[in-house]
C-alpha cells in the first residue's frame, strides 16, 4: 500500500523550550543546537522500546555550528579540538541517542537538500518493510547564522515522528509515500526541512492534504480511528 | 536468500584512476600512499589523488573537489547506469551515496577568504558547494536517474549503509536499481581532527601490526550499480547494522556491536560462518579499533580466517571507505587474490590472533564479509559473493 501510520509527533521551532533532552548535564552543555533539538523531539515521540527501535535522522546541512567553530579554530590555531571534531559528523545525534538510551538498533543519518524529509520517510519505510515494528524519524536544521551561509537566513527547527506500518488506536495520521513531481530544486533561502513543520502541524491539527517536500509531494490523511 | 546483482563498478583511489589500474595495483601488491602535498604541522602519509577536471558549465554551480571526483569516477559506470535507466525507466533508478566530508575543502577555501579579506569568496554557496546533497544532485544530473536520491553520512560506515538502503528500497518496491557508492576528499579539518584525537599515523599505517599507531587518510570514490534481479559480475547478499551505545569515537572494547552486526549480516545472507572465505577488515590501524575488531572476528571465527586490510594500500577513505573496499573485494574475488599490505617488514600483533594477509596470496574465493565501523558507534557489515 506504500503507506505508513504516524503514532506520535513533536515539533520544535526557534524560541521553543527544549525540556526533554535525554543527556546528562555535561553532555547537554557540549551538544550542538541541532543535536539538542533533534534529541528533544525524538525523546518526546519515543513511546517505544528505545533499545531496539531504529532511528533515522535527516538534516540537509548537519552540524554547521560545530563546523563553524572548527573552521575558526583551524584558521586561528592550526589545530582542531578532538571533542568538536568527533561531534562534527552528521550522525552525532545518532551516537548521542544510542549512548543515552543504550540503543543497539541501527541508526541512520541522511541528507538530501530540500528533499530531506521525503527521503528520511522513504528510508524509514524501507526499514519498516524489512524489519517491521516501529521507527523513530527526526529531521531538522540549525538556523542559518554562520559566515558560510552568506545571505541565506532561516530559523532553526526540528520535528520528530514515530511511524509504523501497522495501524493501531494510537494512529494520528496516514502518510502516503512521496511521489516525485518536479525536477528543479527549491530556492535555498528557507530552512531545508521546513516541510516537516507543515507535516507536524497538519497531523496535530487533524488536517488532511498534500505536502510539498522539495521535488516531492506527499499525501497526509487525518486518522479518525 | 535473494542476492542483488552488481552489474557495474567504478573506482578511483590512491592505487589508480580506474578499475583496471586499481585491479593491476592489487595484483602487483603496490600501495598508493605518500607524503601529503599540503603543509601540515605534523608528519603523516595520505592516499592523495591528482586534481580532477572541472564540472561542465551547466553544473558549475556545484563545482567542488568532491563533485569533480565523483563525476570523473561516474564516467566509468555511466554505461551501466544508462542501461538500467533504459531497462527500468529513470524514475525506477535511485541514487544512495555516502560521504563524510562533503564539500569541506571548498568551505575551508571560503573561510580562508573570510579571514584574509573579511568576506566570503564571491562564488561560494553553502548550499551547492558545502552541503552533502551537491554530490547526489550532480550524479543525478549527469546520469539522468530520477528515482529517490540521498546521501548517507554516518562517518566511516556511510558507504556500507548505502547497500542496506538500496536493498530495502528495491525490496519495498520503490525502485528496481540503485547506484550506490561513496566519495570523500582530503581536507584540513579531517587531518587536524584525527591528529587531535591521537589516531593519525606519522608513517604508513600498519593495520593489525604490533607497532600500529593510527590511520592514514585517503581520498577517492567508488560506485556500484545494484539491480533487483539478473546476472551480475558479483552479488550483494546482505547487511548487518547495529549501534554500540558506548562512545562517540571509540569502539566497544569487547566488540559487542560489531559481533551483533556480523551475526546479523550472516543470518540475513543465509551463509554459515564456515562458508566465508575472507574478511575485508575495517582495519584502520589504530590500537583500539584493531583490537576491538579482532575480538569480534575471533568471536565468530575462532580458527584462522584470512583477513585483508586494504587501508594499508589506499588509506582510510572515510565516507567512501566501504564502497572502495567493496570494489577491492570484488576485484580480489575476480582475480583470485587476497591482497597483501605491500609492506615488506610488517610484524603482526600476536595478541590479536588474526591471520592477516601480509603478502599477496593467490586463492579462489567467493564469499567475502566486509566490515565498517564509525564514530557514533555505528557498525555495518556487508556480505558480497561472486
Amino acid at each position: 500500500m506504500n503507506t505508513m501510520f504516524v503514532d506520535s509527533v513533536a515539533l520544535r521551532q526557534s524560541g521553543d523550550a527544549l525540556i526533554g533532552i535525554p543527556l546528562a548535564l555535561r553532555a547537554r552543555g557540549r551538544a550542538s543546537v541541532l543535536c539538542k533539538m533533534i534529541l528533544d523531539v525524538v525523546h518526546e515521540v519515543a513511546h517505544v522500546d528505545r533499545v531496539h527501535t531504529p532511528l533515522v535522522i535527516g538534516s540537509a546541512l548537519g552540524e554547521m555550528e560545530t563546523t563553524h567553530a572548527l573552521l575558526e579554530q583551524i584558521f586561528s590555531e592550526d589545530s582542531a579540538s578532538p571533542l568538536r571534531f568527533q561531534n562534527s559528523v552528521h550522525n552525532t545525534a545518532c551516537g548521542l541517542w544510542s549512548m543515552a538510551c543504550g540503543q543497539t538498533a541501527p541508526s541512520m543519518a541522511i541528507a538530501a537538500g530540500h528533499d530531506t524529509l521525503a527521503m528520511a520517510l522513504l528510508e524509514a519505510y524501507g526499514y519498516l518493510y524489512e524489519y517491521g515494528g516501529k521507527i523513530l524519524v527526526a529531521v531538522g536544521d540549525e538556523a542559518a547564522s554562520g559566515v558560510l551561509y552568506g545571505a541565506n537566513t532561516w530559523d532553526a527547527m526540528a520535528a520528530g515522528f514515530l511511524v509504523t506500518l501497522e495501524k493501531t488506536d494510537k494512529c494520528m495520521a496516514t502518510i502516503h509515500m512521496p511521489q516525485r513531481v518536479r525536477d528543479e530544486d527549491h530556492a535555498p533561502n528557507e530552512n531545508p526541512c521546513a516541510a516537516a513543520v507543515d507535516l507536524a502541524l497538519r497531523i496535530r491539527e487533524h488536517r488532511s492534504g498534500d505536502i510539498h517536500i522539495g521535488r516531492w509531494r506527499m499525501r497526509v490523511e487525518f486518522c479518525d480511528g | 536468500m535473494h542476492k542483488y546483482p552488481i552489474t557495474g563498478i567504478a573506482v578511483r583511489n590512491g592505487l589508480g584512476v580506474d578499475v583496471r589500474a586499481v585491479g593491476l595495483a592489487l595484483h602487483q601488491n603496490v600501495h598508493g600512499l605518500k607524503r601529503p602535498s599540503v603543509n601540515l604541522p605534523f608528519d603523516t602519509w595520505v592516499g592523495e589523488l591528482d586534481p580532477c577536471d572541472l564540472l561542465p558549465p551547466c553544473l558549475r554551480a556545484y563545482d567542488s573537489q568532491l563533485t569533480r571526483l565523483a563525476a570523473s569516477v561516474f564516467d566509468d559506470i555511466a554505461a551501466s547506469v544508462h542501461g538500467a535507466i533504459k531497462k527500468y525507466g529513470a524514475d525506477r533508478v535511485g541514487i544512495v551515496l555516502g560521504t563524510s566530508t562533503a564539500g569541506m575543502p571548498q568551505s575551508e577555501e571560503a573561510y580562508a577568504h573570510v579571514c584574509k579579506y573579511g568576506d566570503l569568496l564571491q562564488d561560494f554557496s553553502v548550499w551547492t558547494h558545502h552541503a552533502y546533497h551537491g554530490l547526489i544532485d550532480v550524479i543525478a544530473a549527469i546520469s539522468g536517474a530520477r528515482g529517490p536520491a540521498y546521501v548517507v553520512s554516518t562517518a566511516c560506515t556511510s558507504s556500507a549503509k548505502v547497500f542496506g538502503s538500496a536493498e530495502r528500497m528495491m525490496k519495498s518496491g520503490s525502485v528496481d536499481a540503485v547506484l550506490v557508492g561513496g566519495a570523500d576528499v582530503l581536507c584540513r579539518m579531517t587531518m587536524l581532527g584525527f591528529h587531535s584525537l591521537g589516531i593519525l599515523s606519522e608513517t604508513r599505517c600498519r593495520p593489525f601490526c604490533a607497532e600500529r599507531d593510527g590511520i592514514n587518510i585517503g581520498e577517492g570514490a567508488a560506485f556500484l550499480l545494484l539491480e533487483c534481479e539478473g546476472e551480475g559480475r558479483a552479488y550483494y547478499a546482505s547487511i548487518g547494522e547495529t549501534s554500540d551505545a558506548y562512545h562517540m569515537s571509540s569502539p566497544h572494547p569487547e566488540g559487542r556491536g560489531a559481533i551483533a552486526a556480523l551475526h546479523m549480516a550472516l543470518d540475513r545472507a543465509g551463509i554459515a560462518a564456515e562458508d566465508v572465505d575472507c574478511i575485508s577488515a575495517h582495519g584502520t590501524g589504530t590500537p583500539l579499533n584493531d583490537q576491538s575488531e579482532a575480538i569480534a572476528i575471533r568471536n565468530i571465527w575462532p580458527k584462522n580466517i584470512p583477513v585483508v586490510a586494504t587501508k594499508a594500500l589506499t588509506g582510510h577513505l572515510l565516507g567512501a571507505a566501504a564502497a572502495n573496499e567493496a570494489v577491492l573485494a570484488i576485484l580480489g574475488m575476480e582475480q583470485s587474490v587476497f591482497p597483501g599490505m605491500a609492506c615488506a617488514d610488517v610484524v603482526l600483533d600476536p595478541a590479536l590472533g588474526l591471520d592477516v594477509v601480509r603478502h599477496t596470496i593467490s586463492k579462489n574465493h567467493c564469499n567475502v564479509v566486509s566490515n565498517s565501523f564509525a564514530f557514533g558507534g555505528s557498525n555495518a557489515v556487508i556480505v558480497l559473493t561472486l
